[in-house]
């Protein structure tokens, strides 16, 4: 199947799932006062011209004459790499809540140093001590930025 | 005003002034460079070092903070594809990949000079018709807002790149995400999920920092090990390649002097801002270029509309402070601050009352502005070594960075939470070839765009003809509606060309 009409059908549907069930749920009252108090206006507006597009998309990419479907070639879009990068970031959100600013950004930043390349631990040590105390002093004393000081502390 | 020449002069000529400015615009650039680490963070750390100052140094201080803010923003934007400020968020769209072309002083330079023009156009403004400006910026009411929402909208269609179905899907949902949090009108809670920090809403920093810098951290990840020694960025050695020159200035003078335009009305319109000001210059500029091809990937007519845009609202916004004593942006507010510390009370009097103060003030602007590009200039030297690092190093140590600074803003980690979705978005946004300018662009506009029409409709009462009989928001209603039609000719010129092409 072409790649945007995998688009259309993926977005197509999930518009319409989400006008129907998670506008209603999520968006509340003053249905029936007019416009300017309706608070579900402009995310329905919004959800509606996503469905109607990607009816477009589709029928543009099922139309298309041969050439132009060459250009739409199916691409690979998520590699493993990818997602072992996307699963450090997204962990260092637990490790700061478990561990606290210091220990958790040490942690990530020597997992994501690891992750890119950097072999020699001497650099990590390094760079892990050198980075997260000066964006410690930086942010905490000089901008009194309360960091998170975790759980286990 | 020429009555106070001497005390001018006089405030030129102090050590005291001239080092406030200097720290100011240092600190201002720092600031502003660091994401997370806004203008108007900064504006509030330095503010109690301004007790022990003289007021003229005081304000003058404040002020080189706010201008060499804004301009820092675009450094961490070209070199890091991680706009340092909000002001910046579309310096990225064009300063990266002049940098990845090896183009980064030349982008940095372009910045600097750019911001500096806009600067000074606003300043001159503002001194020279600060009051008339502020009344002509009280008329404007919600529909005319409205309308100016619904103009800038259409520049989405221009940034949609090869298809406008996805472009235009982008900024939909650029509006959907926006529309998250408490009701502007009603006060009712809208996708919040049950999540009782998603009432705010979601903030802009953490939503262009994860479309932009996050999504560009998992991209530079899926590299071989090989190519991440590497540095970031190419560096050429063709002098050209980094500095302005004159054929540059030719190509983008017009563009600045009308960003320059764009930015100082923008900022004088009180809570619009300069990412605002920025955006609209941005659009304007790719509309009226010779070469639209070039936007997005590396115009240097790009960098200098967005640089121009979002520093002429530095002058403008003072203009409701000091005349109205209206604070139309944070920076303005915490200038509000420093004004109150000093005895200093805004207003239409201000002029008559504390005229010796204001005008040494004015006249320190315009020198902050020779100090801004003085301290630019030799800043960008030094700012392209960081570009040299090795992408091993600098991509680990940007995300850190990018974590510590979205958690500042809120002190929540639901905000690198939700940086994280939306570098996962920008991601995915990204390989299917939607356009995230014109998601940023919905996410940007759809607060001021949603606020404007509903006030306007609980003005007249539902009644849309509210837009029709107001003078100014039908002239803007008409130049969206003619502009409306040239897309949609052009576009169908552009569709009926390429079925041409690939029918014969």
């Amino acid at each position: 199947m072409k790649q945007d009409v995998k688009i259309g059908l993926v977005l197509g549907a999930g518009s319409i799932l989400f006008y129907f069930y998670v506008i209603p749920v999520q968006v509340k009252g003053y249905e029936g006062q007019g416009i300017a108090l309706l608070p579900s206006f402009i995310p329905g507006v919004a959800v509606i011209s996503i469905i109607a597009l990607s009816i477009f998309i589709l029928l543009e990419s099922i139309f298309k004459r041969e050439g132009q479907a060459a250009e739409n070639k199916e691409t690979r879009i998520i590699r493993p790499r990818g997602i072992l990068a996307f699963a450090i970031i997204a962990g260092s959100v637990y490790l700061i809540d478990f561990f606290g600013y210091l220990i958790g950004t040490s942690i990530t930043l020597s997992l994501l140093l690891f992750y890119f390349g950097v072999r020699d631990w001497k650099t990590i040590l390094l760079m892990v001590i050198g980075v997260t105390s000066t964006l410690y002093f930086l942010f905490q004393r000089l901008a009194n930025v309360m960091l998170p000081p975790g759980r286990i502390f | 005003m020429w009555a106070y020449l001497p005390n001018l002069f006089s405030a030129i000529g102090s050590w005291e002034n001239l080092l406030a400015i200097v720290a100011g615009v240092t600190f201002g650039i720092i600031v502003g460079a660091t994401p997370g680490l806004t203008t108007s963070i900064g504006m509030a750390i330095a503010l109690p070092l301004t007790f022990y100052m003289s007021p003229v140094a005081a304000i003058s201080f404040l002020i080189g903070i706010n201008k060499g803010g804004v301009y820092g923003g675009s450094v961490s934007a070209i070199l890091l594809r991680t706009p340092g400020t909000l002001a910046a968020v579309t310096t990225v769209f064009d300063g990266y990949p002049l940098a990845q072309k090896g183009k980064a002083g030349k982008a940095l330079k372009m910045a600097i000079d750019a911001s500096v023009i806009g600067d000074g156009f606003s300043d001159l403004v503002l001194i020279f018709s600060a009051p008339l400006f502020a009344s002509l910026a009280l008329k404007m009411g919600p529909p005319e807002i409205c309308v100016l929402m619904l103009f800038a909208l259409t520049f989405v269609a221009g940034l949609s790149g090869r298809s406008l179905y996805k472009g235009l899907i982008a900024a939909a949902l650029g509006f959907l995400f926006a529309t998250v949090g408490i009701d502007p009108i009603v006060g009712t809670p809208r996708f919040t999920f049950g999540i009782f920090e998603l009432r705010r809403g979601i903030s802009l920093l953490p939503a262009l920092i994860g479309l932009f810098a996050i999504s560009e951290i998992l991209i530079q990840g899926e590299r071989k090990l090989v190519d991440l020694g590497k540095s970031v960025l190419r560096f050429s050695r063709n002098p050209d390649d980094n500095r302005v020159t004159l054929e540059d200035m030719k190509t983008c003078g017009m563009t600045i002097l009308r960003s320059s335009i764009i930015g100082t009305f923008v900022g004088a319109l009180p809570g619009l801002g300069s990412s605002v000001a920025a955006a609209l210059s941005y659009g304007v500029a790719r509309k009226m270029s010779k070469r639209p091809e070039l936007f997005g990937k590396g115009s240097l007519e790009g960098v200098a509309a967005c640089e121009a845009g979002n520093n002429a609202t530095v002058g403008a916004t003072y203009i409701p402070l000091l005349t109205l004593g209206i604070p139309g942006s944070v920076p303005a507010a915490v200038l509000l601050g420093g004004l109150m510390i000093q005895g200093i009370t805004p207003g239409p009097l201000i002029f008559q009352k504390q005229a010796h103060l204001i005008y040494p003030i004015f006249g320190l602007m315009l020198v902050a502005n020779l100090i801004n590009l003085f301290l630019g200039n030799i800043g960008a030297r030094f700012f392209l070594h960081i570009a040299k690092i090795s992408r091993r190093i600098i991509f680990p140590i940007l995300t850190l960075v990018c974590i510590t600074g979205v958690y500042t803003i809120n002190n929540s980690l639901l905000d690198i939470k939700l940086m994280i979705v939306f570098g996962l978005l920008g991601y995915l946004l990204r390989k299917l070839d939607f356009p995230l300018l014109a998601l940023l662009l919905g996410f940007i506009l759809e607060p001021h765009f949603e606020v404007s029409l509903r006030q306007s409709l609980l003005m007249s009462g539902g009644n849309p003809t509210i837009f029709l009989v107001r003078p100014v928001s039908l002239i803007l209603l008409i130049c969206t509606i003619l502009f409306v039609g040239l897309l949609g000719t052009s576009y169908g010129r552009k569709l009926g060309a390429a079925k041409g092409i690939k029918g014969s």
